[in-house]
This record gives structure tokens, sequence and C-alpha cells, in this order.
């Protein structure tokens, strides 16, 4: 189904012009004016003629009427009309859809005219469908088969997503559950919540019918008293699920638009443990300190002779290399003594054993001067005094040790201290937003696990009532005249369990279709084929846009890129919705620029190959590069042109 | 597929048993063309579709 031509009477700016819309190889039609000349009153015109609406009109008191005012305060007819009609082709038979409002116009010497102040009186409002096939025509003026005549060709429910207003984007993709229930009415699901709630009556009721006596009375009302608990626990599921994929939602766009920014409360946190470490280390510095200084003061005599120890040390050893020494001992005493077997310093007989004995000592005797005897007698002083002045130094060491390594420790934590401050600084401004993020980070798997223990919960309470009510029916089986209701109640029980899965099947089925759909068109139409990598569709109609490391990036995606995902979306729901009906769109590449506008222009080209597009450009948006563009793939152009009065328009193709 | 016909052939498809999907197509049916009397038009189809079982006990 394709517009083959609008004609307008009268219609506002619109008195006496048509436009028709021919088919080439491509179906794209430029409209163009600017602010203020007639695009909106152009588009507001084919909804009033479909659906009796002008969405662009806030409050129609407002607003002028629809008779042109030149022609109601010029006219010398009594009675005026202002119309649309919008000729609709289909393999080759024609559809006229045409509304008219009808004005009774007074004089201006009228009492009508003395009161209100205006000529025209709306009187009248007629609605007509005209069938043309074969040449001949039928017309239709039942209100409720021209309505249905408009359904087949764009059900009011969608019209949304056949006249699309590139102006209100930013709400395009926030308004989920309109959509979501839009696609419902597309698909027909509303129709098996219909059954399914009518169903659930029926069910209560039979079942309450069941029950004559006290016994099954009692059982009835235990079975009632169940199936109202399981209700509102599947009530509350449903609400705690939703707002669960709504946290998570809005946790994928902080962390998008956050990124690798950290917890400012964790990186205080980590700050204050620094600085209560840092004050610690200042602490040990000033112990050391003190230490250090009581030990130079105590022992630094010690530390100070321990060079001079050292010195000596070294004298020593030097004067027994260089055998300095002069040995005052004569060894040919104990020689005489062990030769003549007699001391010779006593005179005494020295037997076998003594003379072994001084044999011995001999062997061990050294000679040693009297200066190295007084040496040797302060070679283990010297030793002494090394080794304690060795430990003091040591101490002194590990003193300075540990200044100089918690000083450095200090230098470190300094450095982290103030880079902790610095990022605190630069995201301040961020912080409600990280404060969130980590709140969501953090109650997240808690809603989650809260979410399936209650699903088990149900899944318990079932059970339960399965039971009570097999006990329940055998109580009534025992009256054969509750055998029927028995039957009614099973039949209901068993087509509310048949469309539970056939809804669930088809919202499936439907979501992924558009999920898919909007994929394929987008990534045809984007032509960046490395800069995303994923679109998908949520459970509840929201669309999200994935980066090539599948990081949600929809925030971030440009307006171009917004647009044909936007665009894509909208014509995968036409695929689903099975009306081929054209795509009328208003001021799409306003809010694009330079390339990304030209991209989006051609997107719709692409589009145009096999539905036909109506495209209303304002003189700003419609630059060089677009028109070029156009030019080269024969779109045809039209432009609004306002007579000098302003008072009324005309569509000239160009 | 119109989604009207996609619904209409899921429910027999789910359906195990031959009378509950006769009884969903025809309630499905009515429910598209529109009901303004739903409770009879309901009562009228459970009726002609419900299966006692006499020998249930």
């Amino acid at each position: 189904m394709r517009i083959e031509e609008i004609q307008f009477k009268n219609f506002r700016k619109y008195v006496d012009t048509s436009i028709r819309f021919e088919k080439a190889d491509n179906d794209i039609h430029a409209i163009i004016a600017d602010n203020g000349v007639g695009k909106t009153t152009f588009l507001n015109a084919m909804t009033w003629c479909l659906y009796n609406e002008e969405p662009k009109i806030k409050d129609k008191k407002e607003a002028l009427p629809t008779l042109n005012t030149d022609v109601s305060n010029n006219s010398e007819n009594s009675k005026e009309e202002a119309s649309v009609s919008l000729i609709i082709s289909d393999n080759g038979d024609r559809i006229v859809y045409k509304r008219s409002d009808i004005y009774k116009i007074h004089s201006v010497n009228s009492k009508y005219y003395e009161d209100y102040g205006k000529r025209e009186e709306l009187i009248d409002q007629d609605f007509s469908v005209t069938e043309i096939i074969d040449n001949v025509s039928n017309i239709i003026r039942d209100e409720e088969t021209c309505n249905e005549y408009v359904s087949s060709f764009i059900p009011e429910s969608i019209k949304e997503f056949y006249f699309f207003d590139g102006e209100q984007l930013d709400n395009y993709f926030l308004s989920s559950s309109n959509i979501q229930d839009q696609v419902f009415t597309l698909s027909y699901i509303f129709l098996l919540d219909s059954m399914e709630r009518r169903l659930k009556q029926k069910e209560r009721e039979f079942r309450n019918k069941g029950s004559s006596n006290e016994k099954s009375d009692d059982k009835l009302k235990e079975l009632n008293d169940m199936i109202d608990t399981i209700e509102s626990e599947k009530d509350r599921l449903n609400k705690l699920t939703k707002a669960y994929n709504d946290k998570s939602a809005e946790l994928d766009e902080l962390m998008t638009s956050l990124g690798t920014v950290p917890s400012l409360t964790k990186l205080e946190e980590k700050r204050e443990k620094k600085e209560t470490l840092k004050s610690n280390h200042e602490k040990i510095i000033k112990e050391r300190e003190k230490s250090l200084m009581d030990l130079i003061i105590k022992e630094s005599p010690k530390i100070l002779a321990n060079k001079a120890f050292e010195k000596s040390m070294e004298l020593i050893q030097t004067k027994r290399g260089q055998e300095d020494f002069i040995y005052q001992i004569d060894e040919d005493i104990l020689t005489d003594s062990i030769e003549e077997c007699s001391c010779k310093v006593c005179d005494r007989l020295l037997n076998d054993e003594l003379i072994e004995y001084i044999k011995d000592k001999k062997a061990k005797l050294y000679l040693i001067s009297p200066e190295e005897k007084v040496l040797k007698k302060h070679d283990k002083d010297f030793k002494n005094s090394l080794n304690i002045s060795k430990k003091y130094l040591d101490e002194e060491k590990r003193l300075l040790n540990d200044i100089s390594t918690s000083n450095e420790t200090i230098d470190t934590l300094e450095e982290e201290i103030q880079q902790a401050y610095n990022t605190v600084k630069v995201h301040e401004n961020e912080r409600t937003s990280i404060n969130k993020r980590d709140e969501l980070v953090k109650i997240l798997p808690e809603k989650k696990s809260e979410l399936d223990k209650l699903s088990d919960h149900i899944k318990d309470l079932e059970s339960q009532k399965n039971k009570i009510e097999k006990e329940y029916d055998k109580l009534c089986i025992k009256e054969k005249q509750n055998l029927d209701t028995i039957a009614k109640r099973r039949l209901c029980q068993e087509s509310l369990k048949v469309i539970e899965k056939v809804k669930n099947d088809i919202m499936d089925e439907t979501r992924q279709s558009i999920e898919d759909s909007t994929k394929s068109k987008f990534f045809e139409l984007i032509r960046k084929t490395k800069a995303y990598s994923n679109v998908k569709i949520t459970d509840n109609y929201e669309v999200k846009l994935f980066d090539e490391n599948n990081r949600p990036a929809l925030s971030s995606a440009s307006a171009s890129e917004k647009e044909l995902l936007a665009l894509s979306f909208t014509l995968a729901i036409h695929s689903i919705s099975g009306y081929e009906s054209p795509l009328v769109v208003d001021t799409l590449l306003a809010r694009t620029s330079g390339v990304q506008r030209t991209n989006v222009a051609q997107g719709c080209l692409d589009v145009s190959k096999n539905k036909q597009i109506l495209l209303f450009l304002l003189d700003d948006e419609y630059t060089k590069p677009v028109q070029d563009l156009f030019k080269a793939n024969n779109v045809i152009e039209y432009n609004l042109i306002e007579s000098e009065s302003e008072k009324d328009l005309t569509i000239k193709r160009v | 597929m119109n989604s009207s016909k996609k619904i209409h052939d899921s429910l027999i498809k789910n359906s195990k048993d031959e009378n509950v999907a006769d009884f969903l197509k025809a309630v499905f049916i009515k429910e598209n063309q529109g009901l303004s009397r739903w409770n009879d038009v309901y009562d009228e189809l459970i009726e002609q579709y419900s299966e006692v079982d006499y020998n249930e006990d």
C-alpha cells in the first residue's frame, strides 16, 4: 500500500492544493519547508483525515478551526467545507479516505457573529471511504466499516510507528512500556490477556460452585486462600523482577557512562587507612630517632673508640707478622731440665711423668716479648671492645635503616594519598552516579537471590495447592451433580495452562523477531562494521546497543546512530505488524550533521527501495550533500510555498 | 504469517487435548470479533466443550 495522492480543500493554510507521489526506482519523497510554513499542518492533515486527530496541536480550544480563515471571512456561501483526502493505491485498486468538517457561515451582521466574533460554526463532520476497484467506486459511510478500512491501512494503536517524529528521538528509547503495549496490540497478545482474565474468573466461579457441605466448604476455603496467596506472590515476583530488570538496566547505563572510574567511597577509605599508616611510620621514625640519640649519647665513647680499637688490632697483627717483639724467655732452661732430669730452677729431680709434662709444655711454649705480653693481655679487651662497639654500630645501623625504610614508606604513602585526593576531586561531580553504581553492584546479587527464593517458594505453594485441589475434588465428586461443575473447572484450568504457554511463546518469538530485524537493518544502515557488535531488545522492549567489546553503548551513540537505530526498530515493528504501509518521517536529519546526516539520508534511500517514505525536512536540514545525494538518486522534491498574504500554501514539485 | 493466525495455530498446537484446542479456537475467534456479552458467550462455549467423566470417583 502506498499514498498516491493527498488533496486539500480549505484545510487550514491548504486552500486548494494537492500533492501526487509518483513511484520511481525508489519511493522516497522529500517535502521541504521552513519552520512555520506549513509542514506541521501537512502532517496533522494526514492523521486528522485517518483518525480525526491533530497530534501537533496541544490544545484544540486554543487552535484555529480547520476551515481556512480567509475562506470563512470572505465566503458568500452559507456553508463551507474543510477536507483532506488520502488516496491509497493497493495493487492496482484504490482507496480514498476523505474527512470533511462542515461549517455554517454566518453573516457579519448575525447574532452569532456578534456573540462569537467569527462567521464559521462547525456543524458536522463527515468521514467516508471510497473503494475503487476496476474503476468502479463504492462509497462507504458506515463508521465501523470505515474504521476497519483505516485499521487495514495503519491501525490507530500503532500509528506512532508509521508517523515517526524525529524531534521526539530522546523520548523514543525511554518509552519502552508504551512500545511494549503497542507490540502486544500488534501481536494480539492483548486478546490472550483478555481470554486469560475471563477464564480465571470463570474457573473461580466453578470452583466455588462445587462445594456442597461443610467439609468441602472448609477445603474450598483452604484452596481459595492458597490460590490467592499464589496470585499475590506471583504479582510480587513480577514486580520484583521488573524492579530487578530496571535496576540492571540502570547499572548497565552507569557502567557505560562511568567506565573504569573507581568507587570514591572505597578510595576515601583506603586513603584514610594510608594516612593512619603514614602516622604510624612517623611515630616509628620519632621513636627510632630517640633511640638513636640515646644510643649515641650513652655509647658514643665506645663507638668512637671503635676505630682506635680496630687500628690497635691491626698494629698487633702487623707487629706479630714482622716479629718485632724481643723475646726474653730462655728456652734452654727447659731443655736442660729435660736432659738432666732435674729442674734448673729448684734443682728437684724429675721423674718420667714430670719430664713428659715439661716436654709437653715446651712444645706449647711460644716466645712472647714483654710488649706483646702487654698487648696480648689487652688483645682480649680490644676484641671485646670491638665486639661491643660492633654491636652498637649494628644497632645504630638498624635504627637508621628503620628510619630510612619508614621515610621511603611515607613517601610512597604520600604519593598514593595525593593520587587518591586527585582522583576524588576529578570525579567529585559524578559522586552520586558512582555511589549509585556501587550500591547497585552490591544489592543486585542479593535481589537476584531473593527472586530465586521467591520463585522456589511459589513452586512449593503450587505443589501444595495441587494437593489441596485433589483433596477438594475428592470431596466434591461424592456429589454427582458436581461432576459437571468439576468438568467445566478443569476445562478452564487446562485452557489457562495453554494460554500461558502460548502467551510466553508468542511474546518471546515476537521480541526475538523484532530484535533480529532491528539488528539486521541497523547494521545494514550504519555502515560502521566495527563500532558496534550487537543490538538487543529486552523483555520489556527496551532497545540496547552494544559496542565492539559488548558493553552497553546507547547513551554514547551519536545522534545519527540513534536515528538509524530508531528507524531500524520502527521498520522491525512494521515487519511484524504485517502492515506494509508508508513511513512518514518528520525532521529526521535535524539532530545530525556532516557525514552522519548523509548516512541517515542514504539509510532512508536504502529503505525506500521496498517501502514508500515521505520525508519532511526543514530548509536547514536539507544541506547540499543531502540534496546532491537525493538528486543523484532521482528523489522527487516538493516545496511548500506560502502566498504573499501568508494565508494559504501551495505544494510545488521541484 | 499474521499475528492472529500465529496465535490461533499456537493455541491448537499447545493443547494436548483436542477438546481444549477446539474450545480455545472458538473462544479466540469470538474475542477477535469483539465481545459485548462475554460472560454469556464463555458460559455457552464452556457448556459446549466441557466433558463430564461420570466414572470419576
